[in-house]
Formats: C-alpha cells, sequence, structure tokens
C-alpha cells in the first residue's frame, strides 16, 4: 500500500504515523472538472493528490483568475489546517488525476496527535501561499509570454510525463487573458521550438527553453517548497 | 454555437487558430476579436514592440473568411 503512494506529503511521513492515518485514506479516482472545494462551503474531504492537477481559482462567475496550483506535490484543505471552514477560493481537478482523501473530522482529529502530519500540512499551506503571491507579482509586473511560460512549467512540475491535456481556452481563464492572445503566445513558444501545440494538447520540448522565457517570473515558490521541506526527509 | 476560429496573419503569412471559439453570431466574434485586438496591442506596447499592419480573420467551420480585423482600424487614434 505505501509504494501506491506517489503524493509527496504523505511520502514524508514517518511509517508509524502514515500507518495510523491510512485506515482512514480513501484511495479515489478524480477526474477532470470535480469540484474538491467551493467558495464559502466547509471542506467535506481533504485530498492529497497523486497524480493529476488541482486549480485554486478565485472570483466569480464573471471575473476570476487562477491563483494557484496543486499536484502531487501537495494537498488541498489549506484553510482548514489554517483554522478556517470553508475557502475563499474554488479548486477542480484541471487535470483528471486520482489520490487519497480523508474527510475533514478525520483528519482534525488525528492532526491531534500526529504534529508530523500538522507541521507538514502547514508548511504546505505555506508554501501554497507563497505560490499564491507570485501568481500575483506575476500578473502586474509580467508579460504574458513569460506568464505563460511559467504556467506551462508550473503544470509540467506537477505532472508525470510531458504531454497534458489543455485547451487554449483553459490557459486564457487560467492566465485572465482573451483567448486569441493565448493562441498567439502558444504559437510563439512553438516556433522557437519549446513546445508542440495541437487541438487540446501542449507537449513540452524544451523546459529549460521555457525557464528562459519566464526569466524570474519562475522558480522563487519552487525554491521556498524545496527549502521548507528541506529538513523533512522521506523515510528510509 | 456556431464556431469561429481567429487566424492571424503578420506580414501576409497565417498562422492558424486550431481551437476555435464558440459566439452566438458573426457579430459577437467581431466584437470578441476587436477586444483581442486591444489586448494584443497593449502587449506589444509593453514589451516595446512596434505596432504594424497585422490583421486577425475571422473564419467560419464552412471555412468561408467573414470578416477581417485589421490592428491599426481598432486604434482610437486622435490627432
Amino acid at each position: 500500500m505505501h509504494s501506491d503512494i506517489r503524493n509527496l506529503l504523505l511520502r514524508r511521513l514517518a511509517p508509524r504515523d502514515l500507518n495510523r492515518l491510512l485506515p482512514d485514506l480513501d484511495r479515489v479516482k478524480l477526474p477532470s472538472r470535480m469540484i474538491l472545494e467551493e467558495s464559502g462551503q466547509n471542506i467535506e474531504f481533504v485530498y492529497f493528490l497523486d497524480d493529476g492537477l488541482c486549480s485554486v481559482v478565485v472570483g466569480n462567475r464573471d471575473i476570476k483568475a487562477e491563483a494557484g496550483h496543486i499536484g502531487f506535490e501537495g494537498a488541498t484543505g489549506s484553510a482548514l489546517i489554517l483554522g478556517a471552514s470553508a475557502p475563499d477560493t474554488v479548486s477542480f481537478m484541471q487535470l483528471a488525476g486520482s489520490g487519497w482523501r480523508i474527510s475533514s473530522s478525520d483528519l482534525l482529529d488525528v492532526l491531534k496527535t500526529m504534529p508530523d502530519l500538522r507541521r507538514i500540512l502547514l508548511l504546505h499551506a505555506h508554501a501554497l501561499t507563497t505560490q499564491i503571491t507570485h501568481t500575483l507579482l506575476a500578473a502586474a509586473k509580467f508579460k504574458i509570454q513569460q506568464r505563460l511560460a511559467r504556467w506551462l512549467l508550473m503544470c509540467h512540475d506537477r505532472t508525470h510525463g510531458d504531454t497534458m491535456q489543455l485547451t487554449h481556452d483553459f490557459l486564457a481563464l487560467m492566465l485572465a487573458v482573451r483567448r486569441a492572445g493565448v493562441t498567439t503566445e502558444l504559437q510563439v513558444l512553438e516556433g522557437e521550438g519549446l513546445i508542440k501545440a495541437t487541438r487540446g494538447t501542449v507537449q513540452i520540448l524544451n523546459r529549460q527553453g521555457l525557464i528562459k522565457v519566464a526569466g524570474a517570473c519562475y522558480g522563487a515558490p519552487e525554491r521556498e517548497y524545496e527549502r521548507l521541506f528541506a529538513e523533512i526527509r522521506y523515510p528510509g | 454555437m456556431p464556431l469561429f476560429y481567429l487566424h492571424r496573419r503578420i506580414d501576409g503569412q497565417r498562422f492558424l487558430d486550431p481551437e476555435g471559439e464558440e459566439f452566438p453570431d458573426i457579430a459577437s466574434a467581431i466584437e470578441d476579436a476587436k477586444l483581442s485586438v486591444k489586448e494584443y496591442l497593449a502587449e506589444r506596447l509593453r514589451r516595446g514592440e512596434p505596432l504594424n499592419g497585422d490583421s486577425f480573420e475571422i473564419w467560419s467551420t464552412e471555412e468561408v473568411m467573414v470578416a477581417e480585423i485589421h490592428f491599426k482600424d481598432v486604434l482610437n487614434w486622435r490627432e
């Protein structure tokens, strides 16, 4: 069972803690567009992703933008961990995947006696906040092409493989720009040999090239995540 | 709703829109294209790139060009 777990937060738990947690964890499939958290609604489950990509979106039906991403490096439920019962954002599966879920009540119970798990989840909440603040910086100060490169890199970080199921319309929604603008910028990146974009998919061909395009727009939250978890090693 | 494609024409070369987008009618597609042009031009200004004579072509699924939006026509330039 332990070897089935690919979520990096769960894998950092000592075996004794993971064994205590496992009976409360359900293995689940997470199809595309599945809503994991709703704005203003009590969090029912916390999800630890093994694969797939969860988008955290802020706003309402008419005005919205993506604030953050969660993949196999993280978990939902940050609001719960920080003491709130409901988030102010919507979290949904953008790329289908699978993972583990635990009810909020069970998680809050186990956290009373699992300080290591509490610490891991609090550190992740901070890492996610860092990611979101840098998304804000990107929107305010960087060009669409850089922001697109950043987004593709962050998606690539959280998925297994180089090909991602993405539509231009979805990317436009995530970047809060018009779809035609996304199409244009994807064509530029494709012309430079960095990606291959076909209908509904984007394949990363040259990750280092994308990093160069993104420039200072990408990397800080990723370094912060590594720094935060550097002291919490994977159990041997 | 009908699907329209927004191909881009730069220096005589056409760059195809692989996805298209649904609009209630041609007028809505044209309106959206004009907004897209404005965003595109604003981005070029931010980059310090020149504004030029590019255009967006709106094509139907029947492969008929139903409108052409010249970038310079979208600029509301006052002397």
